[in-house]
């Protein structure tokens, strides 16, 4: 071979490399782009379905403004146990989801057969907390249910 | 989006932080299945675009379990602190569920991130330390069981069969096939399951 055509063929031998690491790193943010999107789409689709399925989804309006108002009512102070407490607050849920479905009325009817049922389910969880972890417990637990009862009551008024 | 915005109210880091979970959930057991795949060579030929997949996947499930986290510091009712969320038992929430989820949460964020170690580290020694993602996520599977707040509803569980099994089916096999590939003493450190 002569010492032209081995200098070419050597030049072209490193123009392939070049093409063929190229081409991987291309590949490779194919790879990457395709992931991070899939990714993107799963969490719209499981947000979605969280929302419609989950255990406090197909909320109403109503509804929701109740629960998130008994939510942030409870101040750390009157946590003293978590576990109980958010048990209380799923029962609450599952209470009123249960009863806004059931109730065909005005906004203003539905909205006090919620503040209701709180009332009910908060005297369970004040009765829970009671028989598992004292009384201190249970006299926090009334105090929560009655601030969730006024809210609700107040939401409905205003 | 406004109608959307009201209907979930203060829930919207609550649900955004369930969904990631479930998100970083399927993209862990996507990344397992994929990693013990190419430990196995189950799927020859297609070694680099394995590893490209397994690394995005991986990362992608370290974004979506920062998420899940960091979006409960947002949650009005809960209403975390960061030391509640990234110490285990330091929360009184749902015990030891919770303490599994972050113990899981430390483990796939070292573990995995221990590719970009592994010239330091050493080929070997790396290859012992990645296999313990496999426990990791598994520990991830028992949080989300056992605290996931759909953990009892049958979309939920179809969902976490889905992706679970497969990749659980998978790592059984390669641990199975583990004592098969008996390697002389003082080769086999490192050339254990997974690697």
């Amino acid at each position: 071979m002569e010492p032209h055509e081995e200098a070419q063929s050597k030049q072209h031998r490193a123009h392939d490399a070049a093409r063929v690491l190229r081409a991987r790193r291309r590949r490779t943010q194919v790879l990457r782009r395709r992931v991070a999107a899939i990714a993107l789409i799963l969490l719209a689709s499981m947000w979605g379905t969280v929302f419609a399925l989950g255990s406090m989804g197909a909320a109403t309006t109503t509804l929701a403004t109740t629960v998130a108002d008994v939510r942030t009512t409870e101040t750390p102070s009157t946590r003293t146990n978590s576990t109980l407490q958010r048990n209380a607050v799923s029962s609450k849920r599952a209470t009123a989801t249960t009863a806004a479905a059931a109730e065909n009325t005005t906004t203003t009817t539905t909205t006090t057969s919620t503040a209701s049922s709180d009332t009910a389910a908060a005297s369970a969880g004040s009765a829970a907390s009671a028989s598992t972890a004292g009384t201190d417990t249970a006299a926090t637990s009334t105090q929560s249910g009655a601030a969730s009862t006024t809210t609700a009551v107040t939401t409905s008024q205003s | 989006m406004t109608i959307l915005a009201t209907a979930t109210g203060s829930h919207v880091f609550w649900i955004t932080s369930r969904a990631a979970g479930l998100v970083a959930l399927i993209l862990a057991s996507a990344s397992v299945g994929v990693g013990v795949s190419m430990g196995g060579r189950m799927f020859r030929g297609r070694g680099p675009e394995l590893k490209v997949i397994h690394e995005a996947l991986s990362i992608a499930t370290l974004a979506a379990i920062a998420l899940h986290a960091l979006a409960l510091l947002g949650d009005s009712y809960f209403h975390p602190t960061l030391a509640d969320l990234a110490i285990p038992f330091a929360s009184t929430y749902r015990e030891p569920y919770m303490a599994l989820g972050i113990i899981a949460g430390w483990g796939l964020l070292l573990f995995g991130l221990s590719f970009y170690a592994r010239k330091r580290i050493g080929l070997a020694r790396w290859k012992v330390i990645h296999r313990f993602t496999a426990l990791a996520w598994l520990l991830g599977v028992i949080h989300t069981l056992g605290e996931g707040s759909d953990a009892g509803r049958t979309w939920f569980l179809v969902i976490v069969a889905t992706v679970v099994a497969p990749t659980l089916v998978l790592v059984i096999a390669r641990l199975a096939r583990r004592p098969r590939h008996k390697l002389p003493a003082g080769g086999a450190a490192g050339r254990t399951a997974f690697s």
